[in-house]
């Protein structure tokens, strides 16, 4: 008998993940809703933020343009445990390799952060992929998030208050928060 | 015997005293006796701390095997200094997929204070028995002498300040509380790893649950707000049914935790060591709070595994 995957949930109008260690570190994107969420455990503790990962590449259109213009369509929203939601960057990385789309995972949370991605047309995922790249000649193309490490020793070090932006957000401030 | 019931049980007792109001009374005199807030820095000393011997500050206490055990023998140190205070209190637990009652009879200003029922922004906790200031004519008949209203210890704000926090959500749908769905699946659950990973991490269990209340629950002071005391203790009391239900000893908890050191069946779990001393704090203001609990006892996860034999309580 099959069973229920422990880390995806799929509703209506979204996608859910979940993200901790040990779990799945590919988070498929290529999806027919217009939401993905991801609920991203100890946020900026053990994780800094979701990379687009595909099996395709240049040839297939996954350039810097067409990236830019995927970024332009997505909107990201955090909401961590202990703050309201608060609009997060979606950004353009990568080097000589090949161009990168990164999207952050908010303030730092000792708990769990439900982020959540929507394409601004209100258009699916999949949709938006196929206009990012040319995918007609393509076999099973893959596009998926991959959970990000923070670098070692970036964790457990900061504020309780999350990100200067976050404690802005919410008028107030990084009083008691800090241990250095 | 200390039997735990769920908030929706608490009834008068064969004494005829309300048990809903002796758990709150305890809770708010060991408030006003300073314990409580010993007890809030320990949980946030142990989300930052350097063992013996490593240079990196680690959570002793979550993210890792440590986590149901540690909070385990948390919750009883808890309630024996509830029972100091009130002879014969014990914990309850807050089932979460009691969504009528936890909105009707758990976020009432005669338990534990407002958290409204629908998205809203993170708030301060302003009437009830847990906001900064109770006035006199607000106070029940068991409000202890002197207590002028819940404080939050600055350096135990998390940055919040001195008012305790909330975030306004609700109870159903995508974003509320777990219904008994979650908790069959988790239930589930075929080994260790497993069952803890899925109640801390799963989806609307422990740590959104943390987020669903927000505010200073969403920090690594989070028992500021005592929700956290009825939110572990239906955590401890799943482990406890899934334990019962084929799962309890040794058998069921790793002997050895390479992936995360010091948090095996028989190491020894801060502050419950021999020698505390040689743990390292991140911060030096939270040791004068942690070290009454040097000393007193030592926990590892193998003396915890089972609540009625161990410790001496069982879950109704």
């Amino acid at each position: 008998m099959p069973t229920r995957n422990p880390y995806v949930r799929t509703e209506e109008d979204a996608v859910i993940y979940r993200v901790h260690p040990g779990s799945p570190t590919l988070l498929d994107i290529d999806v027919e809703v217009a939401e993905i969420c991801v609920v991203v455990n100890q946020a900026k503790m053990t994780y800094r933020a979701l990379g687009l990962v595909s099996n395709l590449g240049l040839g297939q259109g996954l350039d810097w343009p067409s990236l830019e213009k995927l970024r332009g369509q997505l909107d990201a929203v955090a909401t961590a445990a202990h703050l309201d939601p608060l609009p997060v960057e979606v950004s353009m990385t990568g080097d000589e390799l090949g161009p990168g789309l990164e999207i952050d995972v908010g303030p730092m949370c000792m708990y769990a952060t439900e982020l959540s991605l929507r394409t601004s047309t209100g258009r699916t995922f999949r949709e938006l992929l196929s206009e990012t790249v040319d995918r007609r000649n393509v076999k099973g193309a893959l596009f998926a998030l991959t959970p990000i490490r923070m670098p070692a020793g970036g964790g457990h070090g900061g504020m309780d208050m999350g990100t200067a932006a976050g404690a802005a957000e919410t008028g107030m401030g990084h009083g008691g928060g800090s241990h250095g | 015997m200390d039997v735990r019931k769920s908030f929706v049980e608490l009834s008068e007792s064969q004494e005829g005293r309300d048990e809903r109001d002796a758990f709150l009374e305890a809770v708010l005199r060991i408030k006003h006796s300073g314990v409580y807030d010993q007890l809030v820095a320990t949980h946030g000393a142990i989300m930052k701390i350097k063992r013996p011997g490593s240079s990196e500050f680690q959570d002793m206490g979550h993210s890792g095997p440590v986590f149901l055990p540690w909070h385990r023998a948390f919750l009883k140190v808890i309630e024996e200094e509830l029972q100091k205070e009130v002879a014969g209190v014990t914990l309850p637990y807050w089932d979460w997929t009691e969504h009528e009652l936890t909105v009707d009879f758990l976020w009432q200003d005669d338990f534990l204070g407002p958290h409204p029922n629908q998205t809203a922004s993170v708030f301060e906790v302003a009437s009830g028995y847990f906001a900064g200031e109770v006035p006199p004519a607000d106070r029940p008949a068991f409000w202890p002498d002197g207590l002028s209203g819940w404080k939050v210890v600055d350096i135990l704000g998390g940055g919040f300040g001195t008012t305790l926090r909330r975030r306004g959500a609700s109870v159903r749908g995508r974003r509320g509380l777990a219904e008994k769905s979650d908790i069959d699946e988790l239930m589930r659950a075929g080994d260790y790893f497993e069952f803890r990973s899925g109640i801390e991490t799963g989806f609307k269990l422990h740590n959104q649950t943390h987020g669903w209340v927000g505010g200073h629950m969403g920090t690594r002071y989070s028992p500021n707000d005592p929700i956290f005391l009825l939110n572990h203790c239906y955590i401890d009391r799943l482990w406890d049914q899934w334990q019962r239900d084929g799962h309890m000893g040794p058998d069921f908890y790793p002997a050895a935790t390479p992936n995360n050191p010091g948090q095996a069946l028989d190491d020894e779990m801060f502050p419950w060591v021999q020698n505390p001393e040689e743990f390292g704090l991140d911060s030096q203001a939270l040791e004068p709070l942690v070290e009454p609990f040097f000393h007193d006892r030592v926990y590892r996860a193998r003396d915890v595994l089972d609540t009625e034999l161990q410790l001496e309580v069982s879950y109704q």
